[in-house]
């Protein structure tokens, strides 16, 4: 999808302040937001009984009015820079933690005017994060808050009609094969290209293999780098450049090249351990790092959010961070239960840039979803998990939640015939 | 068989674990004959008495309703198959004298594929490879083309037409009767020889070494258009220095330009500039001479000034007496 991936490639290499990416945000989703709240609350929103208003400042006390801004969580367990300076000097670090939600968590409602902070359960209620452009209904309390009735989201956006497709058709999903320094890749890895290159199986597997079309590694192709601390090794100080590794670098090129070069377009997606820049949107990993795979015109590098387009089906991917974050804001556990919000949410990152690094966008917010996938795929999650959701307008999306391959030795082949997904593990009794 | 010989070699004598990818890459075959070889070989030893571990691949359905393809030794196989609801497919990975001690022994890391091509083909076209080439026996054409190691064409062929060697990244050694041979864009050594009728060699940047017979030889030093460099005929004898007459190529000079600057200062720079330049063919040849073609490097030699103590009367160096003019 070359205009929606383009969006996401930074062209600039200037920071500035993030204000403007919020105010984008905002006016992007604006007016999808006022036409699902205008559709859901239509017998409240008689001109006059209730109005939108359109500034926060203007509410007026008392009156019942409908109210779009963005969401902000004030929450006592974010971690704070403040409180990173502040604190004495030899108290070690506290953990990263798990989960930044507690009870006293505050809801406020921002547009360009000013905040007013939201009360209610429904707040708890529904999975909600700092971010979020939603329409709230309610009204003023007498203590300033404003007093929630109902919450609205933007909803899924248009979706193209699903192309028409006879034969089988795959495409194999990968995401978290983390080749590590301690030993070449494991074998779990060599069945998998040996099953991609068609050499593996029977006539059975080997058709399989050749029905499959495109793959897509999304994220953590590359292990966690963990400097150990030795001391018995001279203090040096900066950077040690004896301690690095180029040898998963080069097992990596030489597994894309054998997969690229023989038979199968690779699409490599960066993930959270991967040599590239660290905020989203992560852009393309560099050709020098894989000098043999790049050789070959069927590789290809590409963002992390990541837009596709094969065969008209649409598929939008992620590596992870994105839910991972989400996840960290709401009690709820459930990784696809998240995807599916992030779709009514119309936003692909909403936490950026607060707790996920982003990138300060000035003039467009290129998280936006601006047309529903068909596929929608989240990697380096802990178990597979898979579903369909249907939307109001005919839409339907199939959710994927890819397992990290070098823990369960799983990939996922979508059928782009009927959109059935199914996965295939490796592994070995040795 | 061959084959199976070689097999037993592998294990027994090598102590390899020979896996079926493992022996199709050394072999030259098909990975779906390597697995029948490999199976041959597995019940031939059995039958014969000594019983070589083997390790099966099984891919099917488990009872959990999940597609999954497992390794199991062969003393696991028979408890494996049970865990499978439907087996899409059976058969051996490896072959080796014991049972490996984990599953890292079972991965590939010392055999770059070696492509041989070997019997009668008509055209073979080698295109890309990444891997020593061995092109052996009567092809009527061979091209090879952007090969990044070593190509080694040596044939016996009654009436060979055509090899034609281009982009290529390393050793060539292209060896007995062809009659056209096009070698370009090569960037190390080659070695042509014995009886050829045509040998164009164009663009090479390193050492070339061609020896024995050469009806025509035609060695292109500049850049080279490609597209004039693939026409040879098969019929040609002694035309061959006709054409290609002319090397055309741009190199880099060194400028100096001199001009009056918005201010009135007058400013000399150095600038550089492409320019092309054309130049008559050298080194055309006729039959019968043994010829060697000097590396391409060695003309450099002489420009460079030896170092060493400069005497006093070097006469680049004006004596104190010129002066005063001659005396």
């Amino acid at each position: 999808m070359p205009t929606l991936n383009d969006e996401l490639l930074i062209k600039e290499k200037i920071f500035r302040q993030y204000a403007n990416l919020y105010y984008v945000r905002l006016l992007g989703l604006r007016a999808s937001v006022l036409n699902a709240a205008q559709k859901k609350w239509e017998s409240i929103l008689k001109p006059n009984t209730a109005d939108t208003v359109n500034k926060i400042l203007d509410i007026k006390f008392g009156v019942t009015c409908c109210i779009i801004g963005t969401v902000y969580m004030e929450m006592r367990l974010k971690p704070n820079i403040l409180d990173d300076v502040t604190k004495e000097h030899w108290a070690p670090p506290s953990p990263p933690r798990q989960k930044y939600c507690s009870d006293d968590d505050e809801f406020f409602l921002e547009d360009e005017s000013g905040r007013i902070k939201l009360i209610g359960d429904i707040l708890k209620q529904e999975n909600i994060v700092t971010g979020v452009i939603m329409a709230v209904l309610g009204k003023e309390s007498s203590e300033g808050n404003f007093e929630v009735f109902d919450i609205c989201f933007a909803g899924l956006p248009y979706q193209q009609p699903m192309p028409v497709i006879t034969d089988d058709k795959y495409i194999a999903l990968i995401s978290g094969i983390n080749i590590g320094p301690n030993s070449s890749p494991a074998l779990q890895l060599q069945m998998m290209t040996e099953f991609l290159n068609g050499e593996l199986g029977d006539s059975f597997e080997q058709n399989l293999a050749s029905k499959i079309a495109l793959l897509i590694v999304a994220g953590n192709s590359l292990q966690d780098v963990k400097v150990v601390e030795d001391d018995k090794k001279e203090k040096k100080y900066g950077y040690d450049s004896s301690s690095y590794n180029a040898q998963p670098l080069f097992d990596l090129d030489n597994i894309l090249n054998e997969i690229c070069s023989e038979v199968l377009p690779v699409d490599l997606m960066p993930g959270s351990n991967d040599p590239v820049n660290a905020f989203l949107p992560q852009q393309p990993i560099i050709p020098s790092l894989l000098p043999k795979a790049y050789q070959n015109s069927t590789f290809r590098r590409v963002t992390n959010p990541y837009w596709c387009e094969i065969d008209g089906v649409v598929f939008l991917g992620t590596s992870g961070q994105t839910i991972d974050d989400i996840a960290k804001y709401v009690e709820c556990e459930d990784r696809l239960k998240l995807t599916e919000q992030t779709l009514y949410w119309r936003h692909v990152a909403p936490t950026t840039p607060d707790t996920l690094w982003c990138h300060p966008f000035r003039d467009y917010d290129p998280f936006i979803m601006k047309q529903t996938p068909h596929v929608y795929f989240v990697g380096n999650q802990k178990e597979f998990a898979t579903t369909i959701i249907k939307g109001p307008e005919q839409q339907s999306i199939r959710l994927i939640s890819l397992p990290s391959f070098s823990e369960t030795g799983n990939i996922v082949l979508v059928n782009l015939k009927n959109l059935d997904c199914h996965t295939m593990s490796f592994s070995s009794t040795l | 068989m061959n084959h199976l010989e070689s097999v037993q070699n592998f294990i027994y004598h090598e102590k390899r674990i020979v896996t079926y990818k493992w022996l199709s890459l050394r072999l030259g075959i098909h990975t779906n004959h390597a697995k029948q070889l490999l199976s041959e070989f597995e019940s031939s030893m059995s039958m014969a008495g000594k019983t070589p571990h083997a390790i099966y691949c099984l891919c099917g359905i488990t009872k959990e309703d999940k597609y999954a393809v497992l390794l199991v030794p062969k003393e696991e196989l028979e408890e494996a198959k049970q865990k499978y609801k439907t087996l899409t497919s059976t058969h051996i990975y490896s072959v080796e004298e014991c049972r490996p001690k984990d599953a890292f022994a079972l991965v590939i890391t010392d055999c770059k594929p070696k492509k041989v091509v070997s019997t009668e083909p008509s055209d073979i076209v080698i295109k890309d490879c990444k891997s020593k080439n061995v092109v052996s026996t009567e092809p009527s054409n061979i091209v090879i083309t952007d090969c990044k190691s070593e190509n080694v064409v040596s044939t016996k062929p009654s009436n060979p037409s055509n090899i034609v060697i281009t982009d290529c990244k390393s050793k060539n050694v292209v060896s007995t009767e062809p009659s056209n041979i096009v070698i370009t864009d090569c960037k190390s050594e080659n070695v042509v020889s014995t009886e050829p009728s045509n040998i164009v060699i164009m663009d090479c940047k390193s050492k070339n070494v061609v020896s024995t017979e050469p009806s025509n030889m035609l060695k292109g030093i500049k850049l080279f258009e490609s597209s004039s460099a693939m026409e040879i005929d098969q019929e040609q004898s002694q035309s061959l220095s006709k054409k290609q007459t002319r090397h055309r190529g741009r190199r880099r000079v060194t400028k100096k330009r001199i001009y009056q600057d918005a201010k009135g200062f007058k400013v000399s720079e150095d600038t550089y500039e492409w320019e092309s330049f054309s130049e008559d063919e050298c080194d055309s040849r006729q039959t019968g001479i043994d010829v060697t073609i000097k590396p391409e490097g060695s003309g450099i030699k002489n420009g460079i000034n030896k170092r060493g103590k400069r005497k006093g009367n070097d006469s680049s160096q004006k004596s104190l007496l010129n002066f005063f003019g001659k005396i």
